[in-house]
């Protein structure tokens, strides 16, 4: 493998990775903002905490797409075989992002309110299926998304600049 | 503290899009003049630009919670409503250029023309953006 293509695979999954956190955070905010609920909601979340979640997701996405940029070539591997690994990982990601989040904010609550460390657990826990499902979906359709994209930027590349090494 | 907070965070977001439109316009204006290493720097540029731009979404939004903004009926909502979208399209787009770029040989000639067309349009895409924030920014 020559040098600069060493250099730039990790940029592939830096663009996927940001662009797949990007687009999972706008597609949240736009509609809540377009209907009406998130003027009242906004203002109530810390600037600190917010920004700390949305780097945390970000990290989770980056570490996760990178793993598997590693081991899976999106250029031949076969629909289902993307498929199985998007859903996976997907639902793994929203596990480890739940979970973090719950005991994160949950334990510093509970040191400082009267809410019991049980009950903290008890949220995990029943939540962890739930992030499972909906990361699963998260996964899924960002492998659609993807897809899309290393499509069509094999399509607007110039053919006659093109690397033969790259699809 | 709370005030000091809110205006680093506005000053990181103004610092991150005055990043990427200095950097996209330079990358532009190298691919242009085609100057040695123009590619290179493309590829530099790429790395910061993803990170700049999960800023910019970041301290955007908390941005958005600082400001207590406008509902979605008032012209502002609309203008911010517009501008979120552009946003979305934009980052698709320039998703598609990074991996493009990932994709072309440096070694030829039709990839400076490729990346002047590119960097160009991200150059005007990007003060398209600013313009709507300023628009935002004055009510």
């Amino acid at each position: 493998m020559a040098k600069s293509e060493r250099a730039r695979d990790p940029l592939t999954a830096w663009t996927l990775a940001t662009t797949n956190s990007v687009c999972f955070v706008l597609a949240l905010l736009i509609p809540s903002y377009a209907s009406g609920g998130l003027s009242d909601v906004l203002p109530t979340l810390g600037t600190v905490a917010g920004l700390a979640v949305f780097a945390y997701l970000w990290l989770v996405v980056w570490a996760t797409t990178r793993w598997l940029l590693d081991r899976v070539d999106p250029a031949t591997a076969s629909s289902g075989r993307l498929a199985v690994w998007a859903l996976g990982l997907g639902a793994l990601d929203g596990i480890v992002f739940l979970v973090a989040i719950v005991l994160g904010a949950g334990v510093a609550t509970a040191l400082v309110t009267s809410l019991e460390l049980g009950s903290v657990a008890l949220i995990a826990l029943i939540g962890t299926p739930i992030a499972a499902i909906v990361g699963a979906v998260v996964g899924i359709s960002a492998m659609v998304l993807d897809l899309a994209l290393l499509r069509a930027a094999g399509a607007v590349v110039p053919s006659t600049s093109r690397r033969p090494d790259r699809r | 503290m709370s005030e000091f907070l809110h205006i680093a965070v506005r000053t990181v977001h103004v610092l991150c899009m005055a990043g990427l439109v200095g950097g996209a316009a330079t990358v532009w204006l190298s691919a242009r003049r085609r100057l040695d290493g123009s590619l290179v720097l493309a590829q530099t540029y790429e790395w910061g630009f993803w990170a700049a731009l999960g800023v910019l979404v970041a301290t955007g939004i908390g941005n958005l919670g600082a400001l207590g903004a406008p509902g979605p009926a008032t012209r502002w909502g609309e203008v911010l409503l517009v501008k979120l979208s552009l946003v979305a399209l934009f980052v698709l787009a320039s998703a598609v250029r990074t991996l493009a770029v990932v994709r072309i040989d440096a070694g030829s000639t039709a990839a400076i023309d490729w990346h002047r067309r590119a960097y160009g349009l991200t150059t005007v895409a990007l003060l398209a953006l600013v313009a709507l924030a300023e628009v935002l920014a004055h009510g």
